[in-house]
C-alpha cells in the first residue's frame, strides 16, 4: 500500500462505504469510458464494465486476496480493460492484449482468471437485482437457508403460494440470464474446457 | 424441450441441497446422465444458489449500481442544464424568465416541459443486445454499428429490410422502434411496438418503450395504462415504471 489515502479507500470499499465508492466512480469512470469508446464499445458498456470491474476488486479484497502493487484506480482499470478486452475477444474482434506497463504479469494473469471464475456469478447476480422487490426478498430468503413455511411467513403469504411464487420468480430469474448474449458464449466455453 | 415446472425445480433444489434419500438421488442422477437438457438446468440452478449464497456480494452490487445510476443522473443534468454563456444570454433568459411570472404563457410552458421532461428524463436507447448470429451476420453488424452510433435515419430503411427477411428477431423491431422515436417518430413507433405480444422474450422492453413512446406523442392516459401493466408485470423495467407513474401522477 503506497499511502494512507490508498489505505483508506480500500478500508472504505471493503466497509461499502457509499460516499468512498461514489467519490472513487467519479474520479475514475471517464478514464475507462475513454478506453472504452475508443475500442468499439459505447457508454453503457463503461458502466456494465466499471462496475463488475469494481465488484471483482472488492471481492479480492474481501477474500484477502489482493496483494495490490499499484494504486486502486490503476487496478480498477487493469480489471476493466481485461474484462472489456475479454469480451471483443468473444465477439472475436481481437485476438490478444498486452498487459499494462504498471502492473506485474503475475497481477495480470490472476486478473483474468478472477473475471472468468466470476463471470458466471454475476450475470445471476445482475438479473437478480432486476427483479421486482418481492422477488428479490423472497428467493433472497429461499437461499440464505429458510424453510418455506418461515419464508410465508414473513412475506404474509400463504406455503401453497410463496412455492408458487418461488418457482416463478426463480423462472424468471433463469430466463433473463439466457437472454443475455454473454450467457451463449460463457455456455460455449463452458462446453469447449468440457471437451478438454 | 423439457418444460420448467414447480415439480421440477423443487426436485432439483432437493437434489442440489442434498435433501433426497439415497434411492431418490441415484434415481435422479441418472435421469441428470440421460437428458443433456437436465443437466444443463441443474447446472443452472446450481450456479444461481452460488451466486445468491453471497448477501455481501448482493449487497455490495446494489449499491455500486445505484451510486452507477447517481452519477449517470447527474451527468445528465449538467449536460442539459442552460448554458448561462455570455452576458448578453443571461439578459435574455432573466428577461424571460420576468415575462413567464406575468403572463397565462407561464402554465403552458411548465405543463410542456413536465410532459417533455419525464420522457427524456428516462429514456435511454435500447443498447446493442450483442453480437448477431446467423444469416445475413454482415448486414446485422452494420446495422448494429450504425445504431450504435445514433446514425438512425441512416438505419430506419435498412431494418425495414432485416425485418422483412428476420420477423423473429424482436430485438431488431426494438432498434426500429428506437430509431422512430430519435427521430421523432412516435406513432411509428407505437405501431411497431404494440405488436409485441406477451410471451415474446422482449415483451416487457418492447412495453417499456411503449410507454415512452406514448409520453413522446402525449398521450399521458396511455402512457399511464402502459407502466401499470408493466408494475403489475414485476420485472426489470418495474421500478422505472414506477418512476413515470409517480410523474405523471
Amino acid at each position: 500500500m503506497k499511502n494512507k489515502q490508498e489505505s483508506n479507500i480500500v478500508k472504505g470499499f471493503l466497509a461499502g462505504k457509499e460516499e468512498v465508492i461514489s467519490l472513487f466512480y467519479e474520479h475514475n469512470f471517464q478514464k475507462i469510458k475513454v478506453f472504452i469508446e475508443k475500442n468499439s464499445g459505447t457508454e453503457t458498456d463503461a458502466e456494465d464494465v466499471f462496475q463488475e470491474a469494481i465488484i471483482v476488486t472488492y471481492q479480492k479484497l474481501r477474500a484477502g486476496t489482493l496483494q495490490l502493487e499499484c494504486s486502486l484506480g490503476t487496478y480498477v482499470f487493469a480489471v476493466s480493460r481485461n474484462i472489456w478486452m475479454n469480451t471483443l475477444r468473444k465477439r472475436n474482434r481481437v485476438r490478444s492484449w498486452e498487459k499494462l506497463p504498471e502492473i506485474s504479469i503475475a497481477l495480470h494473469n490472476t486478473i483474468l482468471e478472477d473475471i472468468h471464475t466470476l463471470e458466471r456469478l454475476a450475470l445471476y447476480q445482475k438479473y437478480f437485482l432486476k427483479l421486482g422487490e418481492n422477488c428479490q426478498r423472497l428467493l433472497g430468503f429461499f437461499f440464505s437457508g429458510k424453510r418455506m413455511s418461515e419464508i410465508a411467513n414473513i412475506m404474509g403469504y400463504s406455503e401453497g403460494y410463496s412455492r408458487k411464487k418461488k418457482f416463478e420468480c426463480k423462472k424468471r430469474l433463469i430466463e433473463m440470464v439466457e437472454q443475455d448474449p454473454l450467457y451463449e458464449e460463457l455456455r460455449y466455453e463452458s462446453f469447449k474446457e468440457g471437451e478438454r | 424441450m423439457m418444460e420448467r415446472t414447480a415439480e421440477l425445480f423443487e426436485l432439483i433444489e432437493a437434489y442440489l441441497s442434498g435433501g433426497m434419500g439415497e434411492t431418490e438421488r441415484a434415481a435422479f442422477e441418472l435421469r441428470i446422465r440421460e437428458s443433456k437438457e437436465l443437466e444443463m438446468e441443474v447446472e443452472k440452478h446450481r450456479i444461481l444458489s452460488e451466486a445468491l449464497k453471497d448477501d455481501a456480494a448482493l449487497a455490495f452490487r446494489k449499491k455500486v449500481s445505484t451510486i452507477a445510476g447517481d452519477f449517470k443522473a447527474k451527468q445528465k443534468s449538467t449536460v442539459n442544464s442552460p448554458n448561462i454563456g455570455t452576458p448578453k444570454n443571461h439578459f435574455l433568459k432573466v428577461a424571460a424568465g420576468v415575462l413567464v411570472l406575468f403572463g397565462l404563457g407561464v402554465v403552458l410552458w411548465w405543463q410542456i416541459n413536465t410532459r417533455a421532461s419525464t420522457y427524456d428524463r428516462y429514456y435511454e436507447p435500447y443498447a446493442i443486445e450483442g453480437v448477431m448470429r446467423g444469416a445475413d451476420a454482415d448486414a446485422l453488424a452494420v446495422v448494429a454499428k450504425n445504431y450504435a452510433k445514433g446514425k438512425y435515419v441512416e438505419v430506419i430503411p435498412q431494418l425495414v429490410n432485416l425485418i422483412e427477411q428476420h420477423p423473429e428477431k424482436t430485438e431488431l423491431q426494438l432498434y426500429l422502434a428506437n430509431s422512430y422515436l430519435q427521430t421523432d417518430q412516435a406513432l411509428s413507433a407505437i405501431t411497431l411496438l404494440k405488436r409485441i405480444e406477451v410471451g415474446n422474450p422482449r415483451f416487457e422492453a418492447a412495453r417499456w418503450y411503449l410507454a415512452l413512446s406514448y409520453l413522446k406523442a402525449d398521450d399521458k392516459a396511455a402512457a399511464k395504462t402502459v407502466v401499470e401493466e408493466l408494475i403489475a408485470y414485476d420485472g426489470i423495467y418495474r421500478s422505472q415504471a414506477e418512476g413515470v407513474l409517480g410523474e405523471l401522477q
